[in-house]
């Protein structure tokens, strides 16, 4: 069994390196615009519940073929200024610095800020405090549980909200947050919301913008230039999507090419095969049994 | 005889299970985010996520006192195994079924964190054990050791973890 383990990650460990490409795209450009695969929604670890740090999700990013990504950590700001660090020493995605205000009654995207705006504000204090900061603020799943943490005008101030993301995959909870979006009639966003479950970028946000630049982004967001294709339907600025036409559809995740594709499942098979082995060979056999009970070992001394 | 033969092989029977936890841990968080067991992905997190098997270490530590040895080591992580099955059975779900269905017909979260606290619970009696028969503990004193040691270790893991937001979630619920 232990062989057999060690053999199996081994085998998953090389599979998975020759399958681990990132797949070359050309930059999408509609009329002025560039349109930028962006996820406005990851957590890392630590601090934000998340199993990746800041620079492995840089790297995954932009094997996902996104070309920005917000780490948004949890009533934190830090995860996302070391990511945005790497990215700029590697070459990577751009990395917009943001947080989660994680509050008791909403949560919001604080993306593009330089410090942390605390979670005890209101809805509208956290907003002001966020475009105070050059920032936008998004409200992250905001089911209906949520509305009523939102006034009139924290509503009118916001500058976009989540219409595809993980949550809104149950059917009750996508009319909710669709149901928002069309009050505020903020930016669509689609976002990952991502804590390690799933590829980065599974939900995504495609902005037209100038150029990738963070700032770039971020005004692209407040002038309503986004689009979200989530499953087949289409939302947020319809005219910018008939001008890209299908040329989205083909833009989520990266498809794999065939033969990578089988590496990729048999890496996946060994690895998942690997630890189950790895689980069966750590539960306890004759380890316990090495120094037996005390009552046991005074019989075996009498006998 | 060199010395460092005489405490090699105590080091590797003290680190061998430890590194097998952090290991599983980062395959299972590369199996999570890519589908396979990508180097790039699984070593480094092996290497952070070591955080998990040395925060176990020194609670063991501080129950077993004199007791703590590199063989004392190497059994109490035995009763990692439900875990890693856990694992196993988690990262499955994230490698092969799509995005959209995992998160809406697999009973995710509910039924992922119900079974989690079957694994807790199988980990904690297979501690239980340990405590038992390998430290010889009376049943009250193996009941106690498990419970300090998880008082010892969890909430700094939970700390690293999730510090910021879990605050939040106490400080709201005390009205602090």
């Amino acid at each position: 069994m232990r062989r057999a383990c060690w053999w199996l990650l081994g085998a998953a460990l090389v599979m998975g390196a020759l399958s681990d490409r990132t797949p070359a795209r050309a930059p999408l450009r509609v009329g002025p615009f560039r349109v930028l695969a962006v996820d406005l929604h990851v957590h890392t670890f630590p601090l934000s519940a998340s199993t990746l740090a800041p620079w492995d999700v840089v790297l995954e990013a932009r094997r996902q073929g996104l070309d920005a990504i917000a780490i948004s950590g949890q009533n934190e700001a830090i995860s996302g200024k070391v990511a945005r660090w790497f990215s700029r020493l590697v070459g990577g995605p751009t990395v917009i610095a943001s947080e989660e205000v994680h509050g008791p009654a909403f949560h919001l995207i604080a993306a593009g800020i330089d410090r942390t705006v605390s979670w005890r504000l209101s809805a509208e204090d956290a907003i002001d405090e966020i475009h105070r900061q050059g920032g936008i603020a998004i409200a992250a799943h905001p089911t209906a549980g949520a509305w009523p943490a939102f006034s009139r005008r924290a509503l009118q101030d916001l500058d976009a909200a989540e219409v595809a993301q993980p949550v809104a995959f149950s059917p009750g909870n996508a009319k909710d947050v669709r149901e928002f979006s069309r009050r505020t009639g903020a930016a669509a966003i689609g976002s990952s919301d991502w804590h390690g479950m799933g590829p980065v970028g599974l939900c995504r946000t495609y902005v037209f913008a100038q150029d990738d630049s963070a700032a770039a982004i971020l005004a692209a967001i407040r002038s309503r230039q986004t689009v979200v294709v989530d499953r087949g339907r289409v939302f947020g600025n319809m005219i910018l999507a008939q001008m890209a036409g299908d040329r989205l559809f083909d833009r989520g995740t990266p498809a794999e090419a065939s033969a990578w594709g089988w590496l990729r499942i048999a890496s996946g098979v060994c690895g998942v095969a690997g630890l189950l082995a790895l689980a069966l060979f750590s539960l306890p056999k004759e380890s316990f049994r090495r120094d037996p009970p005390p009552a046991r070992r005074k019989a075996s001394a009498g006998a | 005889m060199p010395r460092w033969s005489r405490w090699l092989p105590k080091l590797w029977i003290a680190v061998r299970r430890p590194m097998a936890v952090a290991l599983g841990i980062g395959c299972a968080a590369s199996l999570m985010a890519h589908g396979t067991v990508t180097p790039r992905l699984a070593l480094p997190a092996a290497l952070y996520w070591s955080f998990v098997p040395l925060l176990e270490i020194a609670g063991l530590a501080l129950v077993l006192r004199k007791e703590f040895s590199a063989e004392a080591i190497d059994d109490f992580f035995a009763g990692h195994g439900p875990w890693l099955l856990w694992l196993a059975a988690f990262a499955t779900l994230w490698a092969f079924v799509p995005g959209p269905v995992a998160y809406a017909r697999t009973g995710f979260p509910h039924v992922w964190y119900g079974l989690a606290m079957v694994a807790a619970a199988w980990s904690a009696w297979l501690d239980f054990a340990f405590f038992q028969r390998v430290a010889r503990r009376s049943r009250i004193g193996a009941a106690r050791d498990v419970l300090v040691q998880r008082l010892v270790c969890w909430p700094i893991g939970m700390i690293i973890f999730v510090a910021p937001a879990g605050w939040q979630t106490v400080a709201s619920r005390l009205g602090l």
